[in-house]
């Protein structure tokens, strides 16, 4: 900008040089402007988006906190002492033993496999069909 | 000289725009992907009750021709649920 400007001063323009030099400030000032409305009105609406992303997270971190601190702490230990009844029953009444291979829990394995609430590690599909 | 600082201040402008518009884009899409792996873990728990739940119920099924295990299934007041 300044180079054209100073090549249009040095070289003595025209006075239709010099209109044409306006008209292209002028246009570029315009396109300028265009692009810094277009740019903020973007800048507002993913401002928004992530306000709602935000929002969504903290509910949900704080209702799925809340499920599985009732699981961990009030679920899972009885379903686990269930459990443990059951595979000794199993022990003495093999046809209940189909019963806990179907649901995966049989042998030392047997435990209710919740998800900790690990950060950042990958969990296993919870729609996959029970361990046969 | 004045367009120059014009059009100076405009681009200052539209590069500090765009770098906001990327930190929130990117504060988008962390908070959107934690969202989810939030919703999994829900969703765990959740299919695990609905599995036990099964369980439960076939185990209460069973103790319609093993009367033996009815004694495991009323320790934890499953017998009565049902009733």
């Amino acid at each position: 900008m300044n180079d054209l400007q100073s090549q249009s001063s040095s070289s003595g323009d025209s006075p239709e040089t010099s209109r044409l030099y306006a008209a292209l400030q002028g246009r570029l000032t315009t396109l300028l402007l265009a692009m810094v409305v277009l740019s903020g009105t973007v800048t507002v609406y993913l401002y928004q988006q992530q306000r709602y992303a935000v929002q969504d997270r903290d509910v949900t971190k704080q209702a799925v906190t809340q499920l599985l601190q009732g699981f961990q702490q009030q679920q899972k230990p009885i379903m686990e002492n269930f459990l443990g009844k059951l595979q000794e029953y199993g022990k003495t009444h093999p046809n209940f033993v189909p019963l806990l291979t179907k649901y995966g829990y049989t042998g030392q394995t047997a435990t209710v496999t919740a998800p900790t609430p690990a950060p950042g590690l990958p969990q296993p599909d919870p729609l996959a069909p029970p361990k046969q | 000289m004045k367009s120059n600082m014009i059009h100076s201040v405009l681009t200052g402008v539209l590069a500090v725009s765009l770098l906001l518009s990327v930190v929130f884009c990117l504060r988008a899409i962390n908070s959107t992907r934690e969202t989810r792996r939030l919703a999994l873990q829900g969703r765990q728990v959740q299919f695990e009750q609905a599995k036990f739940q099964n369980f439960a119920n076939e185990c209460l099924e069973y103790s319609k021709t093993n009367a033996a295990i009815l004694p495991i299934l009323e320790s934890v007041g499953l017998k009565l649920v049902t009733k």
